[in-house]
């Protein structure tokens, strides 16, 4: 197919072009409490053309560009007439011209997670018997589950020789605990591993049972004022999105996002600690093709990068650097038992936590809350919301010693934030 | 105009119907889905432009499902020939079989179907492809420039425009359905900026058709910059509750978000919502009926059958505040021993079939707006609904608005807050519902996931409705 589409696009006369090919095998297993509810195989290839086409209208040269989606299954004559229909879209997408990202030419990149040696139908099984062991009280359980494994094979090839090649492998998916007394509540989890780790999937069985637990024993929500909150583990994840956000070239170039490499993000007088964030690369290579490393986003809360693909980059005479998706935040100066104390507010899970990364407020409602007293006791909480602008305090935070790890994030597992506003009783 | 049929369904159909009788054969129920079509998308911004093939709902390719006497399997792929069938067969009887060994299996009933043939498609007035690429970036470019140049406080305004055409072919020993369905949505976003907050005010446009949509868009302008600026002085909420005011995108959100995703009956199955035990039962105020159907009104949702091969419903769901019916997918309908609603719904063939929400609305009542604003002492009027999560277990809502406007003695102050949060326990809500407007709009501009997954188009929306909610 791959030889089918090259020859189409040549004999298009389309001279500048990038194809990326991949294949997918994935197998299911969706269960209702410990019941197989069906399982399913899918095996997808799939391929996505980019067409370019420089022209030059008063003087002014343009790049245009349109992406093209093509299914194997496609005669010579179908793949032909979707790569024209795109390269004469791109002649209509005026965009300043801008060089494409060097050309990297290396031998196909073998996963290395031991996810690879094995059979997915297989992996997907023994996942699952290792989520399901954990499994095994009666007032507080899951009530169900998705799991889905999957191996991939990406293939980037473009016409100015950039030719790369990696495997993938995953296992992820999502479980929803139950617990029946007193009140019957449910709360939700996902995960995303690239190793086969009985022990992590165990471990967030045993934390949903026990967050479960903790929200059918709340009755009540919090009452309305101005808390300090700890967030933890994936809420973290998605509180650092403003960062992402904000250092992205597509948010910089268009003038979205006024940060530029030297800023105090925290601003000047930072009262808490200094955020020290990395990007880590989850696969070889980005989507245009440009080899992934480890890279400082910000050291000391200042800004070191703006990342980006490669035409943002271009357009602002950086270095292109293609796009990550799992960063991690070193630090941390306090353990969360310093953090728990009197008044303040841990905000253990909220129905869809989210981060605005235009308005810089994150806001969420609370699903369980745990509440410290004065005499020691902690009281368990759920409903109300919370409503934080983290531009406002972002110099204020502090981070925990105790670290996570997600496919997204790594670092401290919790961040304790003074004075965000509650809605409640 | 109608759908066009695709030359890759019509073409392959022996192809599909060799595979459903293969497995026919084997199995006690054997069905396949087909699917063809194309996403398109159009952007005009501050970035560039852009056009691409969207991969979120225009996949082409394939789902046989199988009942093996106990309960079903499904094996998804997007090659296909008649030379593969036996391999593909071989692979749904080896390694699929063999995922099920250890597992007791959730028992379910073969699905029951009347004997059916037909062929739809809808209708629309403008293709986009016909209209062609450069006409709709040049319509969008011009929504922009004007609508940015409307005050220099602008520092963009984002147009889009994406359509998508799909075919749909659903084969089983008693089915053979084709359907070729055309939606086509816009959208316009415009961005000021507060120091380091950037305000936006958006708005999307939908229709079950095509291009026509943009009509709509020309002329939009003025009010989004004119939100936008206000955005500008807005304050932080308040936390309280309120006497809230909403507007038909804000109650459309409440309806699908707070209580739609709680009657899906899948969830019913699995214990997962607490609508289950109040049927029959006075869960809303009077004023409020409820539906939901891709037969219930011409928008993004509405389709002849759905991924399970069931045909489009109109579901009555709440009947004067009385909870009359769920909606389900036709494998829950039958562990539950209900009728199928046409609610079985894939994000594409790669994804198993859930139940989904089509088209989901309160009907309309009997007051005016500016009575509904007069009647409030002090309160709030939202609008401007950017998202939601459910929890059918337990009745939570959450969802964001973007824009709540001070009421005070029954008149706006012009004092705005933003953003808000909306929490509160369900049934609270709705029993304090207490006036409605007459006219009910839809809209479809986005899309709908199953928890934080498997995107659908759907449709809601609603009358303007009086109700005492808490933000924060």
């Amino acid at each position: 197919m791959l030889d089918r589409i090259i020859g189409s696009l040549r004999s298009e006369g389309i001279e500048t072009w990038r194809v990326t090919e991949r294949v997918s095998d994935t197998a299911e297993l969706y269960f209702i409490k410990k019941k197989l509810d069906i399982p399913r195989i899918k095996r997808m290839d799939q391929f996505v053309v980019t067409v370019f086409r420089d022209f030059e209208e008063s003087g002014k040269k343009f790049r245009g560009e349109s992406r093209a989606l093509l299914s194997p299954g496609m005669t010579d004559e179908e793949i032909k007439e979707r790569l024209r229909s795109a390269y004469l879209a791109a002649s209509f997408v005026k965009n300043p011209w801008y060089e494409l990202a060097d050309p990297v030419k290396e031998e196909r990149k073998k996963s290395v997670s031991d996810l690879a040696s094995r059979d997915i139908e297989k992996t997907a099984d023994e996942f699952a018997k290792a989520m399901f062991s954990a499994d095994t009280a009666q007032d507080a359980f899951i009530n169900s589950a998705e799991i889905f494994v999957s191996r991939s094979f990406t293939h980037i090839v473009a016409s100015n020789g950039l030719d790369v090649s990696f495997d993938s492998d995953e296992v992820k998916g999502e479980l929803v605990s139950q617990c029946i007394s007193p009140i019957d509540v449910e709360q939700y989890r996902q995960f995303s591993y690239d190793k086969f780790d009985a022990e992590a999937i165990k471990q967030k069985v045993s934390e949903a049972i026990e967050d479960v637990r903790a929200r059918a024993r709340a009755s009540k929500a919090p009452k309305a004022g101005d808390y300090d909150i700890i967030l933890s583990g994936e809420n973290l994840e998605e509180l650092f999105e403003l960062y992402e956000a904000r250092s992205y070239a597509g948010m910089v170039y268009p003038g979205y996002s006024q940060w530029k490499v030297g800023d105090q993000v925290q601003g000047e007088d930072v009262k808490g600690e200094k955020l020290n964030i990395y990007f880590e690369p989850l696969d070889p290579y980005s989507s245009e093709g440009i080899p992934m490393k480890e890279r400082c986003l910000i050291k000391d809360g200042v800004l070191r990068l703006i990342y980006g693909d490669t035409r943002m980059c271009r357009y602002l005479g950086i270095e292109p650097t293609g796009d990550y998706r799992k960063l991690r935040c070193e630090g941390g100066t306090k353990s969360i038992s310093e953090m728990r104390k009197a008044g303040v507010l841990e905000l253990v899970s909220f129905s869809d936590f989210q981060m605005d990364s235009f308005d810089g407020h994150f806001k969420g409602e609370i699903r369980l809350g745990l509440l410290y007293k004065e005499d020691g006791s902690v009281e368990e909480l759920t409903g109300g919301s919370i409503n934080g602008s983290l531009i406002d305090l972002q110099s204020y935070l502090t981070f925990s010693k105790e670290q996570y790890e997600d496919s997204a994030y790594k670092g401290p597992l919790a961040v304790l934030i003074p004075k965000v506003a509650v809605a409640g009783e | 105009m109608e759908v066009a049929r695709s030359n890759y369904i019509v073409s392959n159909k022996p192809v599909f119907r060799k595979l459903q009788q293969a497995l026919s054969e084997k199995y006690g129920y054997a069905s396949v889905l087909a699917c063809d079509g194309r996403q398109q998308n159009f952007s005009v911004s501050g970035s560039g432009t852009g056009i691409s093939d969207g991969d979120m709902f225009g996949k082409r390719g394939f789902v046989a499902r199988v009942h093996n006497g106990k309960a079903y399997a499904e094996y998804a792929g997007n090659e296909i020939s008649e030379e593969s069938i036996p391999e593909i067969v071989g692979i749904i009887e080896g390694k699929l079989a063999s995922m099920a060994d250890f597992w007791d299996r959730y028992d379910t009933p073969v699905l029951k179907e009347e004997k059916m043939e037909f062929i739809k498609c809808t209708e629309y007035e403008i293709h986009p492809e016909e209209l062609g690429d450069e006409k709709i970036i040049a319509k969008l470019s011009e929504l922009r420039e004007k609508t940015k140049a409307l005050d220099e406080r602008i520092i963009d305004c984002m147009t889009r425009l994406s359509y998508q055409y799909y075919n749909k072919l659903f084969l089983s020993d008693n089915k053979d359905l084709e359907e070729n369905v055309l939606w086509t949505n816009g959208s316009m976003v415009v961005l000021a900026s507060r120091g380091e907050e950037l305000k936006d005010a958006y708005k999307s446009f939908s229709v079950l058709g095509g291009a026509e949509i943009m009509d709509e868009m020309e002329g939009y302008g003025p009010r989004l910059v004119k939100t936008c600026i206000e955005l500008l002085d807005s304050e932080p909420m308040i936390p309280g509750e309120y006497e809230c005011i909403c507007s038909p995108e804000t109650t459309g959100m409440i309806v699908h978000e707070a209580f739609g995703h709680g009657v899906e009956m899948d969830m019913f199955v699995k214990d997962r919502a607490l609508a289950k035990s109040y049927m029959g039962q006075q869960i809303a105020s009077e004023l409020v009926t409820m539906r939901d159907g891709a037969a219930s009104a011409k928008e993004v949702a509405s389709f002849f059958f759905d991924d399970e091969g069931v045909l489009a419903h109109d579901t009555l769901v709440i009947d004067h505040g009385k909870l009359v019916s769920g909606y389900a997918d036709a494998v829950s309908a039958a562990r539950l021993g209900v009728e199928a609603t046409g609610n079985g719904r894939r994000e594409s063939v790669e994804r198993k079939a859930y139940t989904r929400m089509t088209n989901t609305f309160f009907e309309g009542g009997t007051d005016k707006l500016e009575d509904m604003i007069a009647s409030v002492k002090y309160g709030m009027l939202l609008q401007d609904p950017s998202s939601g999560m459910e929890d059918p277990k337990n009745w939570g809502i959450q969802c964001m608005v973007s824009i709540a406007r001070e009421i005070k003695d029954g008149k706006l102050t012009g004092r705005i807050f933003s953003p808000c949060v909306l929490t509160g326990y369900v049934p609270d809500l709705l029993k304090s519902i207490s006036m409605m407007s007459e006219k009910v709009e839809l809209g479809g501009g986005g899309a709908c996931g199953k928890g934080h997954k498997e995107w659908v188009k759907v449709s809601d929306g609603g009358p303007w409705i009086k109700a005492k909610i808490r933000l924060g």
